[in-house]
């Protein structure tokens, strides 16, 4: 008898010391889905990210896959890797039997694609989408995406159109959407977007007269500067010819206002460039704030 | 207890432990199978992560996770842990080969061709003829990286042009070897006598010519400005005092950078030189070891 429990013992010995709970082996896709979603919630996100890779790795059921692969992007997007989330959800793209995870997909495509600043690819994803899915396409997050992506990549009358479609969605009542399109036909109206500097206008104003390219810019202050230095270095190099000084006028006088005379035509050009960035930012800024806000509410 | 009782025992608990020790064996290679499907994806920190939390128990997974951590921090380019961990692989491994010409190559990126050719040094008379050629290679390529010419030249005779992995790369070391020793020597304190006669002349004999024009330019228009104001305000007029000091500044000042152009035009050489070696020198490791 004390033979037979000395082989029990050892054989649990054994069995707790070489068993391979490392999170291997014995699991199968799902369970790994499952320790995913556990430590996702407990905002593991890294360590989640690796136990959905592995769920998507061991298993070979396509459902499984998409799924593993929608929750690895989550984690991912947790973690600011959009870059790496867009070429993971790429894998599962392709797979378009369950419906309602392939759209899943293409929104998180378009998200990240979105998220990464390449808002003419989440625009692509989007219309695609609504191809593919144009009963799913009109919800509230869908529709938010594209108008905000229609924002970021300038094209102002698609963002009206999918902020008009946002407005009609949400069914408010009918004075409140009233005064809701009303804003939208307002903030989108290309009347209402900066107005752009040329670049090329700001340097031919400042070509021919010093500081005004500045002032066409919208700087000036800084307009006023250049034209002053260049008064003051031409000044200069014809108070040392009166005095004979001709050869030091010309090097030091005319040396400092070819300076500032072609720096003046460069910085205007530059100056209306940043203020064109500006202005844009400043307004994209509203309109993002407006979408986020209907959304809201 | 009967003797035979006694024998199935034993002969239970050894088949127990075999195939307990069987399964977690299985299991870490198909961590290993796993990690490696990490590293396709370029998932470096993930793989990192699962490597470092990897219990190994034989000889063979701590090759496999030499190797693979290794090969992950060669992909995040730190390659001095990389070198450490690849040099760590045995001789019995299957990535043995591998893991030590990409140790080498390690090194030799970070300029320690010495420690490159300890580790080639493994590699024996009795290796395969492609690994031979190979180590060669890699040799001559050190060589160039060291400016040694006579021994680039003795390992550049054993090159033979027929060895496919190598033999364009052999033809383009071949092209680096003259390129350096056909690059004049010059001096910088030749450079700087040359500016201190004609301002701006040093520089074009460093060989950059848009800097010597420059130069001469604008330290010539500064003498001139001082000529000028010495001829109309005298000597000790203030202006002159200012212009003259700023002259001689300039004057000084063309002289230093003009020496110092020498030795700024032979690192930029050097550094053109070091990375068209290196990359020659990757080239057939990447094609040897896909």
């Amino acid at each position: 008898m004390k033979w037979i429990i000395a082989f029990c013992l050892i054989c649990i010995f054994l069995c707790v010391s070489f068993s391979p709970d490392k999170a291997f082996a014995q699991k199968d896709g799902s369970e790994f889905l499952e320790d995913g979603n556990i430590l996702f919630g407990k905002g593991n996100y890294f360590e989640a990210g690796i136990a959905f890779e592995r769920a998507y790795f061991l298993t070979s059921d396509s459902r499984l896959r998409m799924e593993a692969n929608i929750a690895r992007a989550q984690a991912l997007k947790q973690t600011g890797e959009f870059l790496k989330a867009r070429n993971d959800l790429q894998r599962t793209l392709h797979l378009r039997q369950f419906p309602e995870l392939h759209f899943q997909i293409m929104y998180e495509l378009a998200f990240c694609e979105y998220m990464l600043g390449n808002y003419s690819n989440a625009i692509g994803s989007l219309m695609q989408l609504k191809h593919f899915y144009p009963e799913d396409y009109f919800s509230n997050e869908v529709l938010t995406l594209h108008a905000l992506a229609g924002v970021m990549a300038e094209d102002f009358s698609l963002a009206q159109e999918k902020v008009l479609e946002l407005i009609i969605l949400n069914e408010h009542e009918t004075e409140i959407a009233d005064s809701l399109v009303k804003r939208t036909l307002i903030l989108f109206c290309e009347c209402s977007a900066p107005v752009e500097k040329s670049e090329r206008t700001a340097a031919r104003w400042s070509t021919f007269v010093p500081g005004t390219g500045h002032l066409y810019a919208g700087y000036p202050g800084k307009g006023l500067l250049n034209a002053g230095s260049q008064l003051v270095s031409l000044g200069l190099a014809a108070y040392m010819g009166w005095n004979n000084l001709y050869v030091s006028g010309f090097v030091v006088g005319l040396g400092m206002f070819q300076s500032f005379y072609f720096g003046g035509i460069r910085q205007a050009a530059f100056l209306a460039g940043q203020r064109n960035l500006k202005e844009m930012a400043g307004y994209k800024e509203i309109l993002k704030n407006f979408i986020l806000t209907l959304n809201d509410d | 207890m009967s003797h035979s009782l006694k024998s199935i025992l034993l002969f239970s608990f050894l088949i127990l432990l075999l195939s307990v020790k069987s399964i977690a064996q299985v299991s870490v290679s198909d961590e290993l199978r796993f990690i490696n499907h990490m590293l396709g994806r370029q998932n470096y920190n993930e793989a990192l992560f699962l490597l470092e939390n990897l219990q190994t128990e034989t000889p063979a997974q701590k090759d496999s996770v030499n190797y693979l951590i290794g090969w992950t921090l060669y992909g995040r380019k730190e390659l001095n842990p990389s070198a450490y961990y690849l040099s760590m692989v045995s001789e019995e491994s299957a990535w043995f080969e591998k893991s030590r010409f990409f140790a080498a190559y390690n090194h030799a990126y970070l300029r320690e061709t010495q420690k490159s050719r300890e580790l080639l040094g493994a590699f024996n008379d009795n290796s395969s003829e492609q690994i031979a050629l190979m180590k060669n290679f890699q040799f001559a390529g050190m060589a160039l990286l060291d400016r040694e010419i006579d021994m680039f030249l003795q390992h550049a005779e054993n090159f033979t042009g027929n060895f496919s992995i190598t033999a364009s790369e052999e033809k383009k070391l071949n092209e680096y070897y003259s390129r350096i020793s056909e690059m004049p020597s010059r001096s910088p304190v030749v450079a700087g006598i040359m500016s201190a006669a004609v301002p701006g002349l040093g520089r074009i004999y460093a060989g950059k010519t848009a800097e010597g024009i420059s130069g001469f330019l604008y330290v010539g228009a500064l003498i001139a400005t001082s000529w000028d104001l010495y001829n109309r305000l005298g000597s000790s007029n203030p202006f002159f005092i200012i212009s003259a000091g700023l002259s001689g500044i300039f004057y000084i000042g063309n002289i230093w950078g003009s020496a110092a152009a020498v030795n700024r035009v032979q690192r930029e050489f050097n550094y053109e030189m070091d990375h068209r070696i290196l990359l020659d020198m990757h080239i057939p490791l990447r094609k040897l070891f896909p």
